[in-house]
């Protein structure tokens, strides 16, 4: 059907942006597990965070995730997309210097992270923790991308857009959103800011974020790397096309739709529910097929397998996401969630996506691609298998290690004797039952990381005996002509498959119509999460206390949120109630419970009790594996910025009078004055009321009182 | 707690549509990638990963 007007273009690919990317990933990889390895040590033994304040457990794991996902999985993305992308539509990307903007503006809001977050500027939300300069960083750089991809798509020279293609699109459109609607927040400072959600309505965007995150950041595009890149290296299209379709849509509904919106079912009429329940299913069985698609597509190679490291990784890889997508939502249905919650086994859940799924599929592509970019062969293939085999020892010691932990904390903490009392009411019973697991977990993620620096030195000598100024390869491909619809009459289905807008389109519309169905309900969170007449918000104190809290990243060890069970209950004190959160930005009802839940702490223990476990916990908890924080003894307390917070707050919708705002500061004194004056008169040392830890401790002592004074029913 | 919060929420015609919706398309989507001589087409599509760079300079449209 075309014809006679075909101009011959030559091109070239740009392998430069792809070689800077890989480089990245390989660096960045490093960091990531080293700063895991790094916290999970200091789980098994305390001292590990020699006492530095940026050392500590609250403050790394933000940035251990971060450098996971968005440095390590995120440059390694990018290399592939921008590899896989110009060989799949024919062209060069659109414009060589918006691609460079893209990679040394996401190296930026990498360093800018791994400076932040160690000092503590956070917005206390998981995997969004970067506070509002570096957010919008993040917004500018990815519109870059995004104006680049969109741009090469419509250069490119191949009509037919293969489905690896969607899967990026899909990436790069659903990301922009997701980021974008959980981190609008108003400004205090420089490196402080509120969500303009609050309580439950920040949880809910938060987690929607965190779940789609998931799906988007490490699922399609891991997905759409891998439909390129197995074929590649099996030398075979994939098993079936038709099969990656259908996956492909089902992922993008079966997280924004049935992920945590299935709670929804609940309220809808019978034949509703039962349509639900079928479609769930529908949704789930596909995302299976994926696996099996890849899996199915080394028919016939399989003796190859044995002998070749790419492979060995991608076979791998595949299973670990077979497991890691049957698992989760074995970890959402109800009963096993009330067991796994707040445990170690999602940490096992997790690690088995990222260190298995997509670490291997990134090793596999950088051992694919890395000797065709330095037009070379590989240094030894005998070193990626030896990789091979200890990342896969590393992952399952890991696993099973988290595993193990987490039903065992799970149990420890349910477990109630005959006469209705729980079997270890002690909390720390149940730390310290699990600690040598710790140990078993920072071996495993240990082996790991020596795995990967297998790989580095593998990668490092390969480049390093590559031959020096390869001219890059010119390719020839005829100009894409225009083509009307009435010329596609024969062959329709090319318009949908073949036009890249449309198909954004209606990406963006799926994606789009499950947010707002998902999110709406939030909007009305506030009709019945109705406050108390006399809920009082923080005083100004608590407040700061309040951010101090989210500073040192208690909430990664704490959660703020009793379940309605009888084992939380009688542990921990009536369950919680959304009100008590109504005025909590953000939101820190926590995922992991290292040390037990605090909604309920105020008023449980003295302030000298806090004072004291604060500044050593193990002098009041032996065998405690929380951090010391002496800094919170020395640093003073910045009364002055209380104004600014508070007139935020104000803005925010917080109930605080004008004379509130204009006394803050002298308030605050006040406050500090009182509490620590009862702590000196029982033997602190002075000065103390300007100390950080006494905002710290009016906030603990906050917790909860709402509930237990009668304010809230 | 999300649970409880969802419970309260009375909307249930929105859920209704968007569960409609959604399975609309799935199904919409199952019976468009096996429409009638689709396989041709969809055999071509499977190739292009393996045909990009070594094969490129004849062109195609
Ligand atoms: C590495 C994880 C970890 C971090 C980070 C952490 N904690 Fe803890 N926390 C624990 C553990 C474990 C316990 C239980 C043992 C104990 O009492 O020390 C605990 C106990 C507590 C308790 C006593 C609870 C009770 O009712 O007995 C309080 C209060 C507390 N932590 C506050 C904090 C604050 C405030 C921060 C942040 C500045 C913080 N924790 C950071 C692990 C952690």
């Amino acid at each position: 059907m075309q014809n006679t007007s075909q101009v011959l273009e030559t091109y070239q690919y740009d392998d430069e942006i792809v070689k800077k990317f890989v480089i990245a990933t390989l660096v960045w990889g490093v960091v990531a597990l080293l700063l895991g390895v790094f916290i999970a040590s200091q789980l098994a033994d305390w001292r590990l965070n020699f006492g530095i304040s940026w050392l500590t457990f609250g403050r790394i794991r933000p940035l251990h995730t971060n450098a996971a996902i968005f440095a390590f999985g995120g440059n390694a993305i990018f290399a592939g997309i921008y590899y896989s992308t110009q060989r799949l539509l024919k062209t060069r990307m659109s414009s060589d210097l918006l691609s460079k903007f893209h990679f040394w503006g996401w190296q930026a809001i990498i360093v800018a992270a791994a400076i932040t977050l160690p000092l503590g500027y956070t917005m206390g939300k998981e995997y969004a923790e970067l506070e509002w300069p570096i957010s919008i960083g993040i917004t500018v750089v990815w519109v870059t991308f995004a104006v680049n991809y969109f741009k090469t798509l419509m250069e490119r020279r191949e009509r037919h857009i293969y489905v690896a293609i969607w899967f990026y699109i899909a990436t790069i459109i659903t990301v922009a959103l997701l980021h974008v609607i959980n981190t609008i927040q108003i400004p205090v400072s420089m490196w402080k800011s509120y969500p303009i959600y609050a309580g439950v309505q920040d949880a809910l965007v938060q987690w929607w974020y965190g779940h789609n995150a998931v799906a988007f950041f490490l699922t399609t595009p891991f997905l759409g790397l891998m439909y390129y890149f197995l074929p590649k290296a099996a030398d075979r299209p994939v098993y079936s096309y038709r099969l990656s379709i259908i996956h492909f849509w089902s992922l993008v509904f079966i997280y924004i739709w049935a992920g945590p919106h299935h709670l929804l079912y609940t309220a809808l009429p019978e034949w509703a529910q039962t349509l639900g329940m079928i479609f769930s299913v529908m949704l789930w069985a596909p995302s299976w097929g994926g696996m099996i698609n890849g899996l199915l597509t080394l028919r016939g190679v399989w003796h190859r397998v044995r002998t070749e490291p790419i492979l060995k990784f991608f076979v791998a890889g595949l299973t670990f996401y077979g497991m890691a997508t049957f698992e989760g939502p074995l970890l959402s249905i109800k009963s096993v969630s009330a067991i796994a919650h707040y445990t170690d086994w999602i940490i096992a859940h997790v690690h088995g996506g990222t260190l298995g799924w997509n670490g291997f599929i990134i090793f596999a592509m950088i051992y694919w691609m890395v000797p065709k970019l330095w037009k070379t062969e590989l240094y030894s293939t005998r070193l990626a298998n030896i990789h091979f085999w200890t990342a896969f020892l590393g992952t399952l010691i890991y696993i099973i290690s988290m595993w193990t932990a987490g039903i065992t904390q799970g149990l420890m903490w349910r477990a109630m004797d005959s006469t209705g009392h729980l079997v270890y009411p002690d909390f720390i019973e149940t730390v310290i039952r699990i600690v040598p697991l710790y140990a078993v977990r920072a071996v495993g993620g240990g082996i790991y990381l020596i795995s990967y620096l297998i790989m580095f030195y593998n990668i490092w000598m390969t480049v390093a005996k590559a031959p020096k100024s390869e001219k890059s390869e010119v390719f020839q491909a005829a100009k894409l002509m225009p083509v009307s619809i009435s010329q596609l009459g024969d062959r329709p289905h090319r318009v949908l498959e073949g036009l890249p807008m449309v198909f954004s389109v209606l990406t963006f519309l799926a994606v789009g119509a499950g947010t707002l169905i998902e999110l709406v309900p939030t909007f009305f969170a506030n009709d019945y999460v109705t406050t108390a007449p006399n809920m009082k918000p923080y005083t100004g104190l608590q407040l700061h206390g309040r951010d101090i809290y989210v500073r040192e990243g208690c909430y990664l060890c704490h959660s703020q949120m009793i379940r309605p069970m009888v084992s939380e209950t009688l542990r921990y004190g009536d369950y919680s109630r959304e009100q008590e959160s109504a005025f909590d930005r953000p939101f820190q009802w926590g995922s992991k419970r290292i040390g037990p839940d605090l909604a309920r702490e105020g008023g449980k223990y003295p302030d000298l009790w806090h004072y004291r476990h604060m500044m050593d916990p193990r002098e009041v908890t032996s065998g405690s594996i929380m951090p010391a924080y002496p800094w919170l003894y020395r640093d003073k307390t910045d009364f002055a910025i209380l104004q600014k917070k508070l007139k935020v707050m104000k803005s925010l919708g917080v109930p605080y009078s004008d004379i509130d705002i204009a006394q803050a500061e002298s308030d605050a004194r006040q406050e500090a004055k009182a509490i620590a004056d009862g702590l000196i008169s029982q033997g602190a040392p002075t000065p103390l009321e300007d100390r950080e830890i006494v905002a710290l401790i009016a906030y603990l002592q906050r917790l909860g009182q709402d509930f237990k004074k009668g304010i809230i029913k | 707690m999300i649970q409880k919060v969802l419970a309260h929420y009375r909307l249930t015609q929105l859920s209704c549509l968007g569960l409609i919706l959604f399975m609309a398309v799935f199904i919409a989507a199952l019976l468009w990638v096996f429409r009638k001589g689709s396989s041709p087409f969809y055999a071509e599509l499977e190739n292009l990963p393996l045909q990009d760079s070594d094969r490129s300079l004849k062109g195609r449209i």
